[in-house]
């Protein structure tokens, strides 16, 4: 690739090679991200008796399920992007238990998450039609202080951008299945509590919870698509180099790939990216920061 | 009608939050760490009283910071 001349194509030519190089990485089955899916969550589970009975302090748990919270969403991503299987095929089935299983320590409702994420790749970056757009901020401190805003009960995005987002959309089947979900989690904090356990649920549920969706809001919305001030295919989202690196990043530094091509597996990204850098910045597009 | 009460029941979540979660929460807390409280106090009435503090305003403001 680095050695044709690709300044002489039409953008339809370099389009199609593009979709040459995407198909390549297409329709190979995400073990890693199935086995991480249920993985996380069993190591979560896990956690509640380790806890409990004393063979790891509460701290150790609290870190641990934090990471484990994070790193969820990554195999629920791919289900939400129907990569592990897509619908009416045989293993359909576990797309759906992956989405729905790798967000729990999160408490994440995964139908929420899929009804959303699609309208943010479809309007990304559009104002009043991106659910993740309440991320945008100026800078790295600014965009750590506006995820917290997002998380609060009265704030403009969030949960309160995704509750308009599927209001718009008429899916008010999924809006009520994510309440009842909510109202389940907190009635669970709130059992554990009044029996003896709220320490232990505040460090294996509740505090990740909140760290988790902070952490995501940053590297999953506001860094690539950092300034957010354009919808054009190849200018919405950017490649970036990390301070935390790919993987602290959740694999974010190649997201422009994951929206052009939404159906290439997470962990086939990079290669991806390599194989299509230098038909994206013949297409325009935000890649000259990696 | 049904949609009324709702509304008004997540207006009121901080306060739902703070007796439901942060009053134990706080509680436990100050128990495992053996902290002497003053006058007797139990230590569910000072976690309530730790919870309201942080609750109200939030409650007041619609954020917790």
């Amino acid at each position: 690739m680095s050695n044709r001349d690709l300044s002489m194509l039409t953008p339809k030519e370099l389009a199609r090679i593009e979709r040459d190089i995407a198909r390549k990485h297409i329709g190979k089955f995400p073990w890693l991200s199935v086995t991480a899916g249920i993985g996380v969550f069993l190591c979560w589970l896990a956690l509640w008796p380790l806890v409990f009975m004393d063979v790891i302090p509460v701290w150790a748990g609290f870190v641990a399920a934090t990471v484990l919270a994070i790193i969820g969403y990554l195999p629920s991503h791919e289900a939400q992007h129907d990569i592990i299987a897509r619908p009416g095929s045989r293993l359909r089935w576990l797309n759906e238990v992956v989405g729905h299983v790798s967000t729990v320590p999160l408490a994440l409702p995964f139908d929420l998450a899929r009804a959303t994420h699609r309208e943010h790749h479809l309007h990304t970056n559009h104002p009043e039609l991106d659910p993740d757009y309440g991320s945008s901020a100026a800078g790295p401190l600014k965009a750590i202080w506006k995820a917290i805003q997002n998380i609060q009960p009265r704030s403009k995005g969030g949960h309160n951008a995704y509750s308009r987002t599927l209001l718009r959309l008429g899916r008010k089947d999924v809006l009520k299945g994510a309440a009842l979900y909510r109202v389940t989690w907190f009635l669970t904090l709130f059992t554990m509590a009044w029996t003896g356990h709220a320490i232990e649920a505040a460090a294996l549920w509740w505090l990740p919870h909140h760290v988790g969706y902070v952490y995501i809001q940053y590297y999953l919305s506001w860094a690539p698509h950092h300034p957010a001030k354009e919808t054009a295919r190849y200018r919405n989202t950017r490649s970036f180099r990390a301070a935390l690196g790919n993987i602290g990043s959740l694999g974010m530094q190649y997201h422009v790939v994951h929206h052009l091509h939404p159906r290439i597996p997470f962990l086939r990204t990079p290669q991806a990216y390599w194989e299509m850098k230098p038909v994206l910045e013949a297409q325009g597009a935000r890649v000259e920061d990696l | 009608m049904q949609k009324v009460v709702l509304r008004r029941l997540y207006k009121l979540s901080p306060m739902i939050f703070g007796l439901g979660f942060l009053t134990p929460l706080a509680a436990q807390i100050l128990q495992s760490s053996k902290v002497t409280l003053p006058f007797g106090m139990p230590p569910l009435l000072a976690g309530l009283l730790i919870a309201m503090a942080f609750t109200i305003p939030a409650q007041l403001r619609g954020r917790w910071v």
